[in-house]
């Protein structure tokens, strides 16, 4: 009886302990990978990697599903185990490969930015800018861009693989903002204008590289001749050797409170410019009132300060130049403001899901008669703003062209400090909702 | 009171058991238990998105379902793993897309075959750097310097020297015509070469015609290139020379024994490299010692940013124990080892294994940015010399190389003429 007892308790203690191991694995495992996938024994490393080193497995391995949290995981404890290195900051590793999703999605409005460029960008939003005082769009080759779209949803197969072409997708560097009495607006930078070279590096481009292949179909065909072609190829060589990437580029005009810069850039008619110019940080105010005219830009303190501003009270005229990348929650807060409640549009994606409505909740009781004043500088989420009021018949356009490009773009923060922007939906204007 | 003692006990080994658990994921690894992780138990925090796969894994889910436009789930899983290698900065530790994969076990079946060239980067394609006597390229009439910009029926412009090996490669007799740039030719030449397995002669000696100077060559560093490098150096002591020029340029490397037993003829019994392996472990080799040819006039080394490992070995000894100026551009910087992962999905991991130090300690890996652009790492030369992109570059002529004729008249400088 007593010797019973003694055995139940020994087996029970026994179990205990092995619980308490299984829970304890569990519990690391759950915090490592996180919840919703399997989580056990299954999780080690040859999960992924083959059992033999060299060949490769059997093929029917090759279309084993695996999760993607489990497939990173995975790769995480390889390179722990493996890398020369000791891997200090793991966080990082996931950084790496969020900033490799980001890029691989080769979009003008979605980029990841590292802790520097992020904070730049969120003083940009509140007026304050950095480097010489501009604000830069990536501008990619939009065919080329199709075709890579095309390619990456598998609709186009073969087709799209033998016409897509991975080196006309450099993006070109494009000014879309200068901040008045800003180093560039002092430069005579002005919006439009391409940033070609940067402290004696080439902002290497796809023109020039589908300039180089005219040239070689000219040549092909006979129009000139080898010593034309080796000379031009000897040009571009140089700017092949020593260049920078469009992100550097945007870095390097953004980033910075001190110290010079040589610039090169390009007008759209085809002139060059050059100078060297100083950074330093200069501010751009949110509201500017002139008369009966009101600059507005939609930084984060916009709202608040429209709401404390006194405006006309029956005609407005509202000036939207020179604002390319305002804060989407401050623009939808100004609608609040300016114009009467309703919806406003709709921003929906190319993929299943709802579209989603911009509408004014509560929105002013004493509209005003707005006119505006936009131009090809007015974009991003000032060109949403001007599109929604002159659509719902709310405001006309005083002066300039409205423009159909309307992103829709949201900031995503990371641990470190850095993040994305990622393009999220495109507006559409009330008369296309119904 | 003695329950309360076996009941305290019990609940010590229980907690220990939990902790167990709780740190096998670390034995397993090899690593010491995470201190983190013990934290943020403690705190309640398991699920709050923090550790790196919650973080990979909830953006991977934000972009998937929020991008504007549809997206293909492989393709951004693969760019999510070649970002997460790219973090670690090390340009040799990369993941790699199971197309490379499937050419890697062709590799590795060794029923691969060459035209017996070696290409470098060209805007229009690749550049032909060396064409290596006697070899299948040599005999249909590839020539160094000319401009392959069409594989078959491939437009090979804007590729990575790697993509386009691999459809330079092919099975051994097959043929691959290529359609070439060459200066002074109003048209493209069309090449047909019938691929072979490629021996080529990787360390050749001779004089540079009009001078005393000694000119050797080293292509590469295989098994083979010792003996053929000893004869070259006998051959160039044969004629008495005022000074040796070794040219490593272009030299993408291959066995440290072979690089070893160079160095001998110059360094006798010193430490060549040190080899520090994941967790510290130090594998040192050293050269021979009493095989020193005894040689004492001045000796010069080229190498270019396409000299790498075993040649920036070579070339760093050398400039360590003061046997050797150094003339050219900065190597590359590789002075690592891989090892190559092969994954169940056919994808592959390259990863940096092991690191190579010089006797000076030097750390010479190449570091680049996020972008893959070169920051820092290789060896520098005592004297920068850059080709003269104006003339067509023709190594081992003074008149058409910047780099040699740099390397003669320091040799010169040094007999005092």
């Amino acid at each position: 009886m007593q010797d019973t007892k003694r055995s139940l308790i020994a087996t029970g203690g026994v179990l205990a302990v092995i619980a308490a191991t299984v829970l304890g694995a569990s519990l690391r495992n759950r915090m490592e990978i996180g919840p919703g996938i399997a989580v056990g024994g299954s999780i080690t490393l040859d999960g992924l990697v083959t059992s033999t080193s060299g060949i490769p497995g059997a093929a029917e391995n090759a279309d084993v599903p695996i999760s993607e949290s489990t497939y990173f995981y995975q790769l995480t404890l390889l390179l722990e185990k493996e890398f020369v290195d000791p891997i200090e900051d793991d966080q990082a590793l996931a950084i790496g490969a969020v900033r490799g999703m980001v890029n691989s999605l080769a979009d003008s409005n979605s980029a990841f930015l590292k802790p520097e460029q992020m904070a730049a960008m969120k003083e940009r939003r509140n007026g304050t800018f950095q480097g010489i005082g501009v604000e830069v769009k990536l501008q990619f080759d939009e065919a080329e861009l199709r075709k890579l779209q095309n390619q990456s949803i598998g609709s186009a197969g073969a087709d799209s693989d033998a016409n897509f072409d991975p080196v006309l997708l450099i993006p070109t560097v494009v000014v879309t903002t200068v901040v008045p009495g800003s180093p560039a607006e002092i430069a005579g930078i002005l919006v439009g204008d391409r940033i070609m070279r940067v402290n004696g590096k080439w902002a290497l481009s796809s023109e020039e590289v589908a300039m180089i292949r005219d040239l070689r179909g000219q040549f092909d065909a006979g129009k000139i001749t080898a010593e034309q072609l080796q000379r031009t190829t000897n040009d571009f060589r140089e700017k092949f050797e020593s260049n920078i990437s469009p992100a550097r580029v945007a870095d390097e005009v953004l980033i910075g409170k001190d110290g010079d810069i040589d610039l090169e850039w390009r007008r759209p008619d085809a002139r060059d410019y050059k100078a060297t110019l100083t950074k330093r940080v200069s501010e751009l105010r949110a509201l500017r009132k002139s008369g009966d005219s009101v600059r507005l830009r939609f930084f984060t303190g916009t709202p608040d300060i429209l709401r404390d501003t006194k405006l006309p009270k029956e005609t407005l005229l509202l000036d939207l130049r020179q604002s390319t990348s305002g804060d989407y929650e401050a623009m939808r807060e100004c609608l609040e403001i300016l114009a009467p409640k309703g919806e406003y549009g709709t921003i929906r994606r190319e993929q299943a899901g709802a579209p989603r409505k911009l509408t004014v909740k509560d929105g002013t009781d004493q509209p005003r008669k707005i006119r505006l004043i936009v131009d090809g500088s007015t974009q991003g989420a000032a060109a949403i703003f001007a599109m929604a009021l002159v659509s719902a018949g709310v405001a006309q356009v005083e002066s300039g062209e409205l423009s159909t490009d309307l992103p829709w773009i949201e900031v995503f923060d990371l641990t470190d400090g850095s993040g994305y922007t990622l393009r999220t939906g495109t507006f559409f204007p009330k008369e296309a909702t119904k | 009171m003695k329950i309360a003692l076996k009941l305290g006990l019990f609940l010590f080994v229980v907690s220990l058991a939990f902790s167990m658990g709780f740190v096998w994921r670390d034995v397993r690894l090899g690593v010491s238990p995470s201190k983190q992780a013990f934290q943020r138990l403690l705190a309640g925090k398991i699920d709050d998105g923090v550790t790196p796969t919650q973080l990979f894994r909830d953006n991977y889910n934000v972009i998937l379902s929020q991008f504007h436009r549809p997206i293909d789930q492989t393709n951004l899983r693969t760019s999510g793993m070649e970002g997460l290698f790219a973090s670690l900065g090390d340009p040799h530790t990369v993941f790699m897309e199971r197309q490379e994969a499937e050419n890697f076990s062709i590799e590795t079946r060794g029923n691969y075959a060459g035209i017996g060239a070696r290409l470098g980067p060209d805007p229009l394609g690749a550049q032909v750097s060396t064409v290596f006597e006697n070899g299948p390229a040599f005999k249909a009439g590839l020539k160094p310097g000319d401009v392959v910009t069409r594989v078959d029926k491939t437009d090979i412009a804007g590729m990575s020297i790697d993509e386009t090996v691999n459809f330079v490669r092919g099975k051994e007799n097959s043929k691959v015509t290529l359609r070439v740039l060459r200066e002074g030719e109003p048209q493209p030449l069309r090449i047909t070469i019938t691929r072979a397995v490629v021996i080529v002669p990787t360390a050749e000696g001779t004089m540079i015609e009009g001078t005393s100077v000694g000119y050797i060559t080293v292509s590469q560093f295989a098994e083979t290139t010792v003996a053929q490098f000893d004869e070259a150096l006998r051959e160039v002591l044969r004629n008495d020379p005022d000074g040796i020029v070794i040219d490593m340029r272009g030299n993408p490397g291959g066995l440290l024994e072979t690089a070893v037993a160079m160095l001998s003829n110059f360094v006798d019994g010193k430490p060549v490299v040190s080899m520090l392996q994941k967790g510290g472990r130090r594998e040192q080799s050293a050269t021979y010692r009493g095989r020193t040819i005894g040689y004492t006039g001045p000796i010069v080394v080229l190498i270019d940013e396409s000299s790498a490992s075993a040649s920036e070995i070579f070339a760093g000894v050398m400039r360590d124990y003061k046997k050797a100026t150094l003339v050219g551009v900065h190597s590359y910087g590789k002075a690592s080892v891989q090892t190559v992962i092969l994954l169940k999905d056919l994808n592959q991991a390259k990863v940096t294994v092991a690191r190579y130090y010089l006797p000076s300690g030097e750390n010479i890996s190449r570091v680049v940015d996020e972008d893959g652009m070169y920051v820092s790492g290789g060896i520098k030369p005592h004297f920068v010399v850059e080709l003269d992109r104006n003339v067509v570059w023709e190594p081992g002529k003074p008149e058409k190389d910047a780099q040699l004729a740099a390397a003669i008249n320091l040799i010169k400088q040094k007999r005092g003429d």
